[in-house]
C-alpha cells in the first residue's frame, strides 16, 4: 500500500475498527513513511482535541421553560402504526433496494413474456414411436408377463390398449381410472 | 439496530401511557447530551436552548408513536439533527453574512468564558487553549452540515458508527467516509494553532 491508499484508513485506523489484515497493512506502511506517521499524529491530536472539548449544560431554568411550552400543546393522536411502518418502507436509504427489487421483477416479467411459446405436437409421428413411447411398451410387455400377478399391472396393460387405440385415431390419450 | 435500554423502555411506555413524569426523566437524562450536541452544530447561544427545547416538544409530540426500532438517544439526535439543519437552512437564507458574523462575535466571547483549562496558573497556556478552543468552534461550523453531524456524533458525543448510520440515515461506509473527510478538515483547520497547545 502506498501513502494515498494508506491515508483514508488512518481514521479508522484510530478507532480501531480496521480488520486484522489493514491494521498491518497501516502500522507497516507508517513504520517507513515519516510523513504518513505525521499525518496520523496530527489527526490523533485533532480528535483529542475534539474529545476534550468543554461540554455545554442548559440554563437553570430549562425544565420550567420547556414545561411552560409543553403544557400549552394539545396532545396529538398518535400516528396510525401501519403509517409509520410505510414510512419507513420508504426511507432514502431503502429506496436503492425498491428500485433494485421492481427492476428486477421488470426483467423477470419481461424474459417469461418474451420467451417463445412451444407447441406440443401430439399427433402421431410417421417415423415411429418416439422414445416415451417405447419405454411405455417396454414397460407394458414387462408388466403383461406379470410374474408375480399383479392386479396393478393387468390393469396397466389394459388401460395401454385403450390408449394406442387412442392414439392411432389421433385423440388424447384416455386416462384410466380405477 | 441499536438494542433500546430497559429503563428507557419502560420510560417510553410510561410516557405513552401519559405520565408526565416519565417524560420530565427522560428530559433529564438527555437534555445536556441533546443541547451539547446542538450547540456545537449552530454555535452556542438562546438558539441552542431554543433548539433543544424543539427537540424536546417534538420528542413529546411523537413518543406515542415510538415503535423502538432504535433507542431513544438515536431518536432524540435524530429529531435534535432535523431541526439543527432546518434552522441552518433557515438562517442561511435570512441573512447569511450578518447573521454568522454576528453568532461567530457570540461564540468567541461565550467561548472565552466557558473554555478555560484547569491549569489556571499558566496564562500563556490558558491563552492558547483558549484560543484553540474558539478556532475549533469556527472549524466545527464552517464543516457542511453531513460532515459537522457525523463528527459531533462521534467524536465528541462518542456514539458507535452504526448508531450515526441510523442517525443521518446512511450506509455505515458513508459514515466512516463523512468521518475521515470532517476529521481530515479539522485537522488542516486546525494545524496551525495545536504546535505547543497544553491540551494536546
Amino acid at each position: 500500500m502506498n501513502c494515498k491508499t494508506i491515508q483514508p484508513l488512518l481514521s479508522e485506523y484510530i478507532d480501531n475498527v480496521l480488520s486484522a489484515r489493514d491494521t498491518w497493512e497501516v502500522d507497516k506502511h507508517l513504520s517507513e513513511c515519516n510523513p504518513c506517521a505525521g499525518a496520523l499524529n496530527e489527526l490523533r491530536r485533532t480528535v483529542g482535541l475534539l474529545a476534550e472539548a468543554p461540554r455545554f449544560e442548559v440554563s437553570v431554568n430549562f425544565m420550567e421553560k420547556l414545561q411552560s411550552r409543553i403544557a400549552v400543546i394539545e396532545p396529538q393522536p398518535p400516528r396510525m402504526a401501519w403509517f409509520s411502518g410505510l414510512r419507513e418502507m420508504f426511507r432514502p436509504r431503502v429506496l436503492p433496494a425498491w428500485g433494485a427489487a421492481v427492476g428486477a421483477c421488470g426483467l423477470a416479467v419481461f424474459f417469461l413474456a418474451s420467451r417463445p411459446i412451444v407447441e406440443i405436437d401430439r399427433t402421431p409421428s410417421p417415423h415411429g414411436p418416439s422414445i416415451a413411447q417405447t419405454a411405455r411398451n417396454q414397460s407394458v410387455a414387462l408388466a403383461a408377463s406379470n410374474p408375480l400377478g399383479d392386479p396393478a399391472a393387468a390393469a396397466l396393460v389394459a388401460s395401454n390398449t385403450s390408449n394406442t387405440l387412442n392414439i392411432q385415431d389421433g385423440g388424447e390419450p384416455a386416462t384410466t381410472t380405477q | 439496530m441499536i438494542a433500546v435500554s430497559n429503563a428507557d423502555t419502560t420510560l417510553i411506555k410510561r410516557c405513552q401511557a401519559n405520565d408526565a413524569a416519565a417524560f420530565n426523566e427522560i428530559v433529564s437524562r438527555y437534555k445536556n447530551k441533546v443541547f451539547n450536541f446542538v450547540s456545537r452544530m449552530v454555535g452556542p447561544g438562546s438558539d441552542a436552548e431554543d433548539l433543544t427545547q424543539e427537540t424536546f416538544v417534538r420528542a413529546y409530540l411523537n413518543i406515542k408513536s415510538f415503535q423502538s426500532r432504535a433507542s431513544l438517544n438515536t431518536w432524540l439526535y435524530r429529531i435534535a439533527t432535523n431541526i439543527c439543519i432546518d434552522h441552518t437552512r433557515k438562517n442561511r437564507k435570512m441573512n447569511a453574512l450578518t447573521s454568522s458574523l454576528l453568532r461567530e462575535d457570540d461564540e468567541d466571547e461565550a467561548d472565552v468564558e466557558r473554555e478555560i483549562p484547569d491549569e489556571r496558573f499558566n496564562p500563556e497556556r490558558m491563552l492558547l487553549n483558549v484560543e484553540l478552543g474558539a478556532r475549533l468552534n469556527q472549524a466545527l461550523r464552517a464543516l457542511p452540515g453531513k460532515l459537522r453531524t457525523v463528527v459531533l456524533l462521534h467524536d465528541i458525543e462518542g456514539l458507535p458508527y452504526e448508531e450515526i448510520a441510523q442517525i443521518a440515515d446512511c450506509p455505515l461506509g458513508t459514515v466512516k467516509s463523512r468521518l475521515f473527510n470532517a476529521r481530515a478538515a479539522l485537522r488542516e483547520k486546525l494545524q496551525p494553532y495545536m504546535e505547543g497547545s497544553a491540551i494536546l
